[in-house]
């Protein structure tokens, strides 16, 4: 896998926290090590491995029912502060929205944000 | 636990749920015939492990969605080891399928930790229904049946729900008897509060009222 440098990464960190609704942000690969993020270092750990475990788990059970794409999950909370995780090649993109934000729409505009970045790539190679 | 099932199959775009224990797998199940007993309870156990990983990170997890291109499952708690899980077309109409899921929850709950209670509130109902028999010789079980079942018809699977609290408030207010039934009416009608289902719902109740 390619190292993301850290003019990708601002980048990257930067869009993320464009999009409405979006508190914090973890990117990891699929491995777990972390991309980057914006929680406080006590959570990254933990929440790097949660998400890194999350999205496989997620993946073999889409495969075990034939579901097809796998696009994301997402842990209701009742502070309302959800956590989301979506799969981006090889990577995830772990999310914490803001208590006031809608899932729908979060969801929605994250993952036109995750195809957005895909489509560039290819094009781009 | 089937009619609590069939009431969250009624709900728009859900395929079917079943109740998941961690240890001995699937108790009880309403989904369609293609998905097998056998690759449903192998595969709960991925979605068991999310949820209880989510749990160990938050302590305030209420349930999991997964969305993937042709299904969003979700997955709730409702006692230790004991999950439901709903399998679902889309997600779109959340409002309506997280009542419903809620509520389910709550019924399956109950089920699960006071069986025999559930049996003896079942007769204890029926009991306060007709306990108008010996003053009025009419029996109001089939009435609130009926005005139940037609109140499923304007207001969905939260019918139920909305049902229980209305005869409840009817209770503490009057007697329960044919004489005050205008009472639950005007009750029930603000809870649907929408002139063309009340009238729709009126239509559907008067011939039993009419008994009177």
């Amino acid at each position: 896998m390619t190292e993301i440098n850290e003019e990708t990464k601002n980048k990257l960190s930067e869009l993320l926290m464009k999009i409405d609704g979006v508190k914090n942000y973890i990117f990891i690969k699929e491995n777990g090590d972390i991309v980057t993020h914006n929680v406080d270092q006590e959570s990254s750990d933990s929440l790097s491995s949660v998400t890194a475990f999350c999205g496989l788990e997620s993946n073999t059970f889409g495969n075990s029912m034939d579901f097809s794409n796998f696009q994301y999950l997402y842990f209701q909370r009742k502070n309302h502060e959800n956590f989301f995780i979506f799969p981006a090649s090889k990577y995830y993109l772990g999310i914490i929205q803001h208590k006031d934000a809608d899932s729908y729409e979060i969801a929605k505009n994250v993952s036109g944000f995750i195809h957005k970045l895909a489509r560039k790539k290819s094009a781009a190679n | 636990m089937e009619h609590i099932l069939s009431e969250i199959k009624s709900v728009p775009g859900v395929m079917g749920s079943y109740v998941y224990n961690s240890r001995s797998g699937i108790l009880i199940k309403d989904m369609p015939d293609f998905f097998k007993r056998d690759k449903l309870e192998q595969a709960s156990r991925h979605i068991v492990k999310v949820y209880s990983t989510g749990e160990n990170s938050f302590d305030d997890i209420t349930g999991v969605f997964f969305n993937y291109e042709n299904a969003t499952i979700y997955i709730k708690a409702i006692k230790n080891r004991y999950f439901l899980v709903v399998f679902s077309e889309s997600s779109k109409n959340f409002k309506l399928f997280k009542m419903a899921v809620n509520s389910a929850v709550d019924d399956l709950l109950f089920a699960l930790e006071k069986p025999e209670q559930v049996k003896e509130e079942s007769v204890s109902k029926e009991e306060v229904f007709s306990a108008e028999k010996n003053e009025e010789s009419i029996d109001l079980t089939p009435i609130l049946t009926h005005m139940e079942s037609s109140l499923a018809k304007v207001m969905g699977p939260i019918a139920k729900v909305v049902f229980i609290d209305s005869v409840d408030k009817w209770k503490e207010g009057s007697d329960p008897t044919l004489n005050n039934i205008d009472n639950l009416v005007k009750i029930i009608r603000s809870e649907i509060n929408n002139t063309q289902k009340e009238e729709k719902y009126l239509q559907t109740i008067s011939p039993y009222l009419n008994q009177k």
